[in-house]
């Protein structure tokens, strides 16, 4: 009974499973690459049969981790230590990869063993690579091939193979090779080391941790999980599964709804022979968790697909490949079948609260009941999606949702952007340099010769080297932290309202912001990596990004940071500013391979970062349209669905079917634009509350763009015209004898 | 008589549901409807009253022969939705009004896509809903009228375009005996005040009886066709058997005046003499049923 209640109405209860299933498909295509990413990490770590990993304790990510090589030397001595290899691990942008995995190893230590040759000869000495076997395939090279590096060139010796697609899709080069293209030298990324006896285990890392408190040592299979990237992701695949399980939910909501109320007089008819509540009850309850049984269960198939098709597009799969484990398909299921439970739970309660008497005489609920009046001042297209007010407002709940997101995850990029070009045009800079090729801004380092070389350039007036990094101290969580040099032309621009400026080493000045989130004052200390520091002054800039973080002593940054004569970025500024561009290619041209320079205007909306989390929020836009569209759908199904005689009606009283198709549509796109307009406000409600988070609002000033708003709307003008596309076409369609025979 | 114009026309109809199991709804039906008609189809259920109507109506298409409506062959027509919009009006027996429109937006629901300007609309529906007798429900949602108030407003709407004919499928199958009662009376008001042609089809003899001709259908072919004597043709014969008939047959006008104390000759007054006879006639009648 329940499955053929289901199969009544295919076209809606297959949309309704496919809302849950493209939830349930996001939660486990992301879970699975949060899982490969954590698999990755442990295997790079661990899989050369390490025990322990030394790493620096608030370097936040493996890869910005940086740990001198003496360290190695003294534990090396240490007694129980049989083994000690240094390693380079990190990250280069190539152009078909955005994220390419590069490991530096010494071609003699014992991890290098773990990377077994398939092909061609092992690694043995500088300007040597061996690429993993996806890696290889990824970038159609082979053995005796060449690859650039940052400039640097690189003979492809051999191909490796693990088994671990993160590695596979990878390369090695050699530790001191590493060392020169990340710019890290006499440095590695992090220490394995084998104990010569398990049982020695936690005593070799307690006496490690306890040689230098800034490391940290865990064990090598616990690395993955470790690791704030992972974090991040496993936040990213819940939140926004969670969203798309929101939006399916409410879906799932309306069409159980709509089964109650078309099933009024069934429902009267079980009542007068007898059925119980409790049995009505279980009969709606169980129609609504096979719908979302089913839903798992085919979102668990579309997740397999998006797995499948991420683990081959190299440009994630090198770097986030999809690993689907048992925990995670629970994950996915239980998440339908709550989805199932809570959406079944109203309408269920609202069926075995009918009276059989008023169930029986229900006519069909074509909305005969009384309107408000107020109601006759809008049109047909208003009125019709007032008689379905429950409906038409979960409907519109679930586009506001996605527009929601869209909006505030628009605007907080805006503001990020806006919040960057602010801060790198300090000063009236024009120009902005970085790394060349780097992953991502974080890993950018500059030799603090190329500044020198590029201020002796006759058009160039001026230039500061800034260093940028994210503390991860004990008295600061997460502080955003700029090296300056305290008599440099790009400190004038923070004011201080409150002390003086910084004047020298060991002395800080912090944003508003972060100094109320840290609690400190004017004259306080603050314990950071590299020391700790004396708080000078307290100031305003206006940008939300700089009163988030604090100023320090350029030298002080490098030390803190481990760049040693190193910045991360150059700011430029040219004499005359109708030559910037100009200026700007002679650079390039000059230094293109070390630094790429960009006008400060430009130079975030080219950075990797934002172009990722531009991806990103092109991923969301794709779900939200994905799953707003089969909620849309489903619900203009349903109108159309029961109003099949009135739409016979109108054919037969010589409206065209274009007429009827448009009515249709227009219902359908007024409810998404009002759906948008609720969903500017929903995004403006959740930007402003993650703003209220302490700590994380002072880095999130939302710029709410035109073209945010003009985004929001054409994504839900969108939803309405697609989503009503197939039911306004059905409608059209139908043939007017028969339409009005529908009961 | 048939100096009248031909409405509908309709020659070796048939039409054939289903591929296996055929079902032979019309199995040639030849149909002439004169236009200021008003007649019912009758028949039991599946006989293929509602098909011939929905052929009529160009809502469904014959398998084979031809309908013509207005001088047009319907197979050769070309555009169906004006057609329906324009020539033929329905009234279905569930009221089908949208209900989320007004009465007057009901009725103007045919006019939209005709090129009727938004004033000559309200005019034409306030005018139809005044003369189907709902001036002061104009602005009434379907959900606040009682179900002859409804198909009163369906009614409305079926004239809304003047069209040549009015098909009406059971328009008291939903009604009780009272409602129903003043829906015939309307349409016969209509029929007999605008001169529309209306076609009934009903299961209901009472109804029939009102109309003046009657077709009984039985397997997809007209069973019979009669015409209903007018009721007041009846009236006149049953004049004409009387003391009085026959007076005024023989020529004894003279005598019928003197009779009653009248001595008027003009002749052109002989009319309203008879009519202030019969409402004497009425008078006396009522005083001695009040004795």
């Amino acid at each position: 009974m329940i499955l053929r209640n289901l199969w009544r109405r295919k076209a809606r209860s297959l949309l309704t499973m496919l809302g849950i299933g493209i939830g349930v498909a996001a939660v486990i295509a992301l879970g699975a690459m949060a899982e490969g990413i954590a698999e990755g990490y442990a295997a790079f770590a661990g899989g050369s049969g390490a025990d322990l990993l030394v790493t620096r304790s608030d370097a936040g990510d493996l890869t910005l981790s940086t740990v001198d090589e003496q360290v190695g030397e003294r534990i090396r001595q240490l007694a129980d230590v049989r083994n000690v290899s240094g390693v380079i691990f990190n990250m280069v942008s190539l152009e078909s990869i955005p994220y390419f995995i590069i490991g530096g190893y010494d071609p003699e230590a014992v991890a290098i063993q773990h990377f077994k040759i398939i092909e061609g000869q092992p690694l043995a000495r500088e300007r040597e690579i061996i690429l993993g076997r996806q890696a290889a395939d990824n970038l159609k090279l082979s053995v005796d091939d060449t690859i650039k590096l940052y400039e640097t060139s690189f003979r492809i010796v051999g191909i490796y193979e693990t088994g671990q697609s993160f590695e596979d899709g990878g390369a090695i080069i050699s530790l001191a090779d590493a060392q020169a293209i990340f710019k890290k030298p006499r440095q590695v990324t992090f220490f394995e080391i084998q104990v010569r006896d398990p049982t020695q285990l936690d005593g070799v890392q307690a006496r490690i941790e306890q040689l230098y408190d800034d490391l940290s040592v865990s064990k090598a299979s616990d690395v993955g999980d470790e690791q704030v990237m992972v974090e991040s992701m496993r936040y990213m695949a819940w939140g926004i599964g969670l969203i798309a399980v929101l939006i399916g939910g409410l879906g799932m909501m309306i069409t159980m709804v709509m089964s109650v109320f078309e099933q009024t007089r069934e429902i009267g008819v079980l009542r007068a022979v007898g059925w119980r509540k409790g049995r009505v009850l279980r009969l709606i309850m169980s129609q609504s968790l096979v719908l979302s049984a089913l839903g798992g269960v085919l979102g668990v198939g579309i997740g397999f697909g998006l797995v499948w098709l991420i683990n081959h597009t190299p440009a994630v799969s090198s770097f986030a490949p999809g690993v689907v484990r048992t925990p995670l398909l629970i994950q996915g299921m239980s998440v339908a079948l709550v989805l199932g439970t809570v959406a079944g739970l109203y309408p269920a309660w609202r069926a075995a609260g009918l009276n059989p008497i008023e169930a029986l005489r229900y006519d069909g609920g074509t909305g005969d009941r009384d309107e408000s009046s107020w109601a006759q001042a809008f049109g047909m297209t208003f009125r019709n999606l007032l008689r379905r007010r429950a409906r038409s407002l979960m409907t519109m709940g679930g586009i506001a949702i996605g527009v929601g997101l869209i909006v505030s995850l628009g605007a907080i990029t805006e503001g990020v952007i806006q919040g960057f070009t602010d801060m790198t045009s300090q000063g009236g800079a024009e120009l902005i340099a970085k790394q060349a090729n780097v992953a991502d801004m974080g890993y950018s380092v500059i030799e603090e010769r190329i500044g020198y070389a590029i201020a002796a350039m006759p058009e160039v007036q001026d230039v500061s080297g800034i260093v940028w990094g994210f503390s991860m101290g004990k008295d600061a969580p997460f502080l955003f932290v700029f090296g300056m040099d305290p008599n440099g032309r790009a400190i004038q621009h923070f004011r201080t309202v409150e002390g003086e400026r910084i004047r020298g080493r060991g002395e800080i000045m912090l944003g508003r912001a972060a100094a109320d989130t840290l609690e400190k004052k004017v004259g306080d200390v603050i314990r950071l990596p590299g020391g700790v520091f004396r708080v000078t002054g307290i100031y305003e800039t206006g940008v939300g990004y700089e009163e988030g973080g604090g100023v320090m002593a350029l030298h002080d940054a490098q030390i803190a940071f481990e760049k040693p004569r190193q910045v991360s970025i150059l700011q430029i500024k040219v004499r005359d500013p109708t030559q910037v561009e100009a200026v700007r290619a002679r650079i390039e041209e000059r230094y293109g391979g070390d630094v790429s320079v960009a006008t400060t205007a430009t130079f975030i909306e080219k950075s990797a970062d934002i172009q990722n989390t531009k991806a990103m929020l092109g991923a969301v836009f794709v779900l939200a349209i994905l799953v707003g569209g089969v909620v849309v759908t489903n619900t203009m199904v349903m109108a159309v669905m029961e109003r099949t005689r009135e739409i016979g009606t109108l054919r037969a009283l010589g409206w065209r079917q274009s007429r009827v198709l448009w009515m249709i549509l227009a219902e359908s796109l007024l409810l998404s634009l009002i759906a948008a307009g609720l969903g500017i406000l929903v995004g403006m409600g959740l930007t402003g509350g993650l703003q209220a988070i302490p700590g994380v609002g002072s880095f999130m000033s939302a710029v709410y763009t035109p073209q945010v708003i003009a985004q929001a709307i054409a994504v839900s003008l969108f939803l309405g015209a697609a989503g009503g596309l197939y039911p306004a076409w059905h409608a059209s369609r139908l043939r007017p004898v028969e339409a009005l025979r529908y009961e | 008589m048939n100096k009248r114009p031909i409405v509908v026309e309709t020659h070796a109809l048939i039409k054939i549901y289903g591929d296996g199991a055929e079902i032979h709804a019309l199995d040639g039906v030849d149909l002439v409807i004169l236009r200021g008609e008003f007649l019912t189809v009758m028949g039991p259920s599946g006989s293929g009253k509602s098909t011939l109507l929905n052929m009529i109506g160009a809502l469904d298409k014959p398998t084979g022969g031809q309908v013509i409506v207005n001088g047009e062959d319907l197979a050769t027509i070309r555009d169906v939705d004006r057609f329906r919009a324009r020539t033929v009006g329905f009234v279905f027996q569930l009221h089908n009004l949208l209900p989320a429109l007004t009465a007057r937006e009901n009725v103007e629901v045919p006019m939209h896509g005709q090129s009727i300007g938004e004033r000559e609309m309200r005019e034409r529906s306030e005018h139809l809903l005044e003369l189907v007798g709902l001036p002061d429900r104009m602005r009434h949602l379907p959900s606040q009228l009682s179900g002859g108030q409804r198909q009163r407003v369906a009614v409305a709407r079926a004239l809304a375009n003047d069209p040549a004919i009015i098909l009406a499928d059971e328009p008291t199958g939903s009604l009780d005996t009272q409602a129903g009662g003043e829906i015939v009376d309307l349409l016969e008001h209509i029929n007999r005040n605008q001169g529309t042609t209306i076609l009934i089809v009903t299961h209901d003899p009472k109804v029939a009886r009102r109309t003046r001709r009657i077709l009984t259908m039985r397997d997809g072919k007209i069973a019979d066709d009669h015409r209903v004597e007018s009721p007041v043709r009846e009236d006149l014969r049953d004049l004409a058997r009387s003391r009085l008939g026959s007076m005024l047959l023989n020529g004894a006008k003279d005598q019928v005046l003197a009779e009653i104390g009248l001595d008027q000759h003009d002749e052109e007054t002989a009319i309203e003499t008879l009519r202030l006879l019969l409402n004497r006639t009425l008078t006396d009648q009522d005083t001695h049923d009040a004795q």
